[in-house]
């Protein structure tokens, strides 16, 4: 029991303990609201030094990458950022990705649509802000199908979702038997 | 370094029951050994325990798309959208909680209506039946909530209904007034109504109707020579098969969702088990929405005091008619609100 006890904490501190290979880096937006298209300053620091970062924005619906910056010897790196053009208005993540595809640093930035609207594309209910009314829709329509999206199962998701499907299947099967039997 | 020890399969044999003791001691397994009436192991009375089953998995699967969900009106269409594309096994999981909803409603309608046609809800077991109809009506609290939080057109017309209704049934209804607050929106009032307070009274339904069961028994009049533990390996059982049901149709019709909401138009229909609420309005307006399951619902409610012959008296004619008038006029709301026209409600 003891030996039990043992290997699962020692499990436990293995797959708990926290790994920062990149330390902690910081960037730093000059403002944290901009509209699609426009140009923000940034900086960072405690980065890696002279390292190569990807940045990108991480969106609810997508990613995009913005570009790269080189740090300095000290870590740290200075640039103006320009936002996609048609990138949809929302909350997003502005990551600095390191070479070993681990994010080094990252801040939030509030996208607003290039059009200079409020910022959403996407209306959000009756009653709240974000909704849209039927004699002001310019841009989604009223619409009662269903959206086409585009699903990616993969095939090891796939698997799983079968393996646990016919295990439900399996064992309730042989528990109603094992139960008939007795 | 510790002795390895090799043990006989004799020796491991021997084992067996004594970790199984250290287990059932400890969990007091040997409480569930309690007797039970052998007409509790038919499915037909299984429907209550796995209807529980299912919202196990409803619940699982709820804290699991909770990770992802965002009730910002803004971006709670967005966030939806997200899991069903971006999140690993996420568009199953939300399968499997869509389909998890309807099983479940269709055992515990199931499971309620062969209740009733055995007269369960009789003394001493009318707060019994009483807790059933409460699960019954958060069950359904929580199924319109739910497509509420899709944000998408059905979702929109949902709530705007709702807050049509919250108009109507004054101070009763301010909850879901969006002028409730101004500090946070109604949207997020229903996520949260729908992952805390929902489930907290669920619960507490669950706990009352169970901890009856257990101290009156099933309606059974046959003496109890079966046991509960040795009913709940085969409750089990169907439950996993329920599951696997479940799973298998989430991969082959997961559900999909509209585009996001606008405000003023009535183009979808709602959800099925509310199908019958459709159909009232269509022929009595908005009124119907709030009349129908006051009707539905209070007749469930009162049906244990209004029904109280002496012992082995057949139900009056007159109640076993309005029963079935109102089971036939429910099954067939919903059927006929699948095909029915669409139209408009607001403002009728």
């Amino acid at each position: 029991m003891k030996r039990i006890i043992f290997a699962t904490a020692a499990l436990l501190l293995v797959t708990a303990a926290p790994a920062y290979p990149h330390g902690g880096g910081m960037i730093r937006l000059a403002t944290t609201q901009v509209a699609g298209g426009g140009t923000v300053a940034l900086t960072g620091e405690k980065l890696d030094k002279s390292a190569d970062l990807a940045l990108e924005l991480r969106g609810t619906l997508d990613n995009y990458p913005v570009g790269r910056v080189r740090t300095d010897a000290a870590g740290k790196f200075t640039t103006n950022l320009t936002l996609p053009p048609n990138i949809p208005g929302g909350a997003y993540t502005l990551v600095a990705i390191a070479a070993d595809g681990d994010v080094a640093a990252r801040t939030d930035i509030d996208i607003g649509s290039a059009a200079g609207g409020s910022g959403t594309t996407m209306p959000g209910m009756a009653g709240n802000e974000g909704m849209h009314t039927a004699d002001q829709i310019s841009g989604p329509h009223a619409s009662a199908e269903m959206m086409q999206l585009k699903r990616t199962t993969t095939t090891g998701e796939w698997g799983v979702i079968a393996v646990l499907t016919l295990l439900s299947f399996a064992a309730g099967a042989w528990l109603l038997s094992r139960s008939r039997r007795a | 370094m510790d002795r390895i020890d090799i043990a006989s399969g004799a020796e491991a044999a021997a084992d067996a029951p004594r970790q199984r003791g250290y287990v059932h001691h400890r969990l007091a397994l040997h409480q569930l050994d309690y007797p039970i009436a052998p007409s509790a192991n038919k499915l037909a009375y299984m429907l209550g325990g796995l209807t529980f089953f299912g919202l196990i998995l409803l619940i699982v699967t709820g804290v699991l798309l909770d990770q992802y969900y965002n009730p910002n009106p803004v971006a709670a269409h967005d966030s939806v959208i997200y899991i069903m594309t971006r999140v690993p096994l996420g568009n199953w999981i939300r399968g499997l909680h869509y389909w998890a909803s309807s099983i479940v409603l269709v055992s515990v309608f199931l499971h309620m209506s062969y209740v009733f046609w055995r007269r369960s809800y009789i003394k001493p077991r009318e707060v019994t039946w009483w807790a059933g109809v409460g699960l019954f009506a958060v069950l359904f609290a929580m199924a319109f909530t739910g497509t509420v939080l899709r944000a998408d057109q059905e979702g929109g017309e949902a709530l705007e209904h709702a807050i049509a209704g919250s108009k109507m049934t004054g101070p009763m209804g301010a909850p879901l007034s969006p002028d409730f607050t101004q500090s946070t929106s109604l949207l997020s009032r229903l996520h949260s109504a729908h992952v805390s307070l929902l489930p907290l009274v669920l619960l507490a339904l669950i706990g009352l109707h169970f901890y009856l069961i257990r101290a009156l028994g099933l309606n059974a009049t046959e003496p109890k020579s079966s046991r509960f533990s040795d009913h709940l390996p085969k409750l089990l059982g169907y439950a996993l098969l329920v599951l696997g049901l479940a799973g298998a149709l989430a991969a082959v019709f997961p559900p999909g969702i509209g585009h996001p909401s606008v405000q003023g138009v009535e183009m979808t229909k709602p959800f099925w088990p509310f199908l019958w609420i459709y159909v009232v309005e269509n022929n009595f307006g908005m009124r119907g929405m709030v009349i129908a399951p006051i009707i539905i619902f209070g007749f469930l409610f009162v049906i244990p005091l209004v029904d109280r012959p002496r012992e082995g008296h057949p139900r009056h004619g007159l109640l076993t008619a309005i029963s079935l008038v109102m089971f036939f006029l429910y099954i067939g709301g919903i059927i006929y609100g699948v095909f029915a026209p669409m139209q408009q409600h607001m403002g009728m």
